[in-house]
């Protein structure tokens, strides 16, 4: 296994408030990785950060060995470095097809015929492929969940990010959306996750992470972070949310 | 009888619609020249104040400010009358072209402003995590719902410019209330400035018919969300 996303003694602030301190964490290709913590952990932040959606002032974070800075190849490595948001952020006056197949034509210059083949492939595979001439609007908010994760995995980016993908979420659309990301886990794209689902972590996760106040507090694999945390604080919380 | 031999006289209408006629063409390409050209000038201005370097912000924001507050007709009789002191001497279409988009491009730049900051922050990152440039973002993104949001707005400030026109004739511009007025002093009668005045309202009235059209169909609602 090669490593993907390394990130080196990274330091986040806004203004004096420092979000994020001395975060060290290295992602291997195809690993999955899910970060858990209270809100205002500096979770989201923090993969915000690998694309460069939030600056960082300290450390480094490379992706396939490049540094994520501002300049030239900024927009090379987040079409490598996808990323699938709380509020999905479909385009609304584009059709669902068209929402999965801008970027691979105006990014990865396919033709329009190409990109649409490979945008109704995708829409199939993630269970929308009857909705592809529909608006977002005329979706419900999982099912615009998946027309995002398709919109992402057209890119064929290396790595995918997901922020809170569930938590704009009606409690019964959840299941649809964590079973698209599921699926794609074992199809072997490296995920790095931010979620609240505990048991998408238990059974998809090859490595929890536990954030509190923009610091990793404990890391593990699956099993172990469950059944038998390390950390006070992350026993704590863990205590908090699976007796809730 | 008296007021209508006055006001509507069919036999002066008649002589002077000729010349009116094409003083309403001349109208209709000042206007249509410089509503194109304020609108291009607007939205590069507009991004410039949006998104270019400190100083440049600083400059159009400047440029903006004082082609708002200048009245327009003070503005075409220096363009007209005194720039020809420093050698520039424009024909009066030239000037009046100049000086209608000149202050046009300011107001629809704030317009085209108000509508690209009115998306959603959501939408500039879902484009910008997808690894788009700043151009695709903007064209296939950022600016066909911007576009969407300021048309009722966007829509008036055409009428307004399409009506400034009028304001050509100060510089001898042979526009339609040019024509109007000099067949009126010819004919001794007032009926061309009725007509004129006809004229354009036939010109103005549907374009703020569609205003009104396309309010009430974005307050109906429709798939914008």
């Amino acid at each position: 296994m090669s490593t993907l996303i390394e990130i080196k003694k990274l330091d986040k602030f806004y203004g004096n408030f420092q979000a994020l301190s001395d975060i060290n964490l290295q992602v291997e290709q195809g690993e999955v990785v899910v970060i858990l913590g209270p809100s205002g952990s500096g979770k989201s932040t923090l993969i915000r950060c690998i694309n460069l959606l939030e600056d960082y002032q300290g450390g480094d974070i490379l992706v396939a060995g490049e540094r994520v800075e501002h300049g030239p190849n900024l927009a090379d490595i987040r079409s490598e470095v996808g990323m699938v948001f709380q509020g999905f952020n479909l385009y609304p006056h584009l059709s669902v097809l068209d929402n999965v197949a801008l970027a691979p034509i105006r990014v990865r210059k396919l033709s329009k015929r190409d990109a649409q083949a490979r945008a109704k492939e995708l829409l199939i595979k993630v269970g929308m492929g009857d909705h592809a001439h529909k608006y977002p609007s005329q979706l419900s908010g999982g099912q615009q969940q998946r027309v995002a994760i398709a919109r992402t995995m057209a890119m064929e980016p290396r790595a995918i990010l997901f922020d809170e993908p569930t938590s704009a979420l009606d409690p019964e659309m959840v299941g649809e959306v964590l079973d698209v990301m599921q699926n794609l886990a074992r199809s072997g794209v490296t995920m790095v996750v931010v979620t609240h689902e505990m048991g998408f972590a238990r059974r998809v996760a090859d490595r929890v992470i536990f954030m509190e106040s923009g610091k990793i507090v404990e890391q593990n694999t699956p099993e172990p972070f469950f059944t038998a945390p390390q950390e006070p604080r992350t026993q704590a919380f863990l205590q908090a949310i699976l007796h809730h | 009888m008296d007021l209508l031999q006055t006001f509507f006289n069919w036999n002066v209408l008649v002589e002077s619609l000729p010349l009116m006629m094409r003083g309403l063409g001349v109208t209709i390409l000042l206007g249509v020249t410089s509503i194109i050209l304020g609108l291009a000038g607007g939205l590069v201005l507009a991004l410039l104040r949006l998104y270019s370097y400190a100083p440049i912000r600083a400059l159009a924001r400047i440029y903006i400010d004082i082609m708002r507050s200048i009245p327009l007709l003070v503005l075409l009789v220096l363009i007209y009358y005194a720039l020809p002191f420093v050698g520039i001497r424009l024909s009066s279409f030239a000037a009046a072209t100049a000086a209608l988009s000149l202050v046009s491009c300011a107001y629809s730049a704030e317009i085209f402003r108000s509508g690209i900051e009115a998306i959603p922050r959501g939408q500039f990152e879902a484009s910008a995590s997808q690894g788009m440039s700043f151009f695709n973002t903007m064209r296939d993104v950022i600016l066909p719902q911007a576009i969407r949001i300021v048309m009722p707005p966007m829509t008036s400030n055409c009428i307004n410019v399409m009506k400034d026109t009028a304001l050509a004739s100060v510089v001898a511009m042979p526009d339609l209330l040019k024509q109007a007025t000099q067949a009126q002093a010819l004919a001794a009668n007032p009926t061309p400035l009725v007509g004129a005045a006809i004229l354009y309202l036939l010109l103005l009235l549907p374009l703020v018919q569609l205003v009104s059209w396309v309010e009430r169909r974005n307050a109906a609602g429709g798939k914008t969300a």
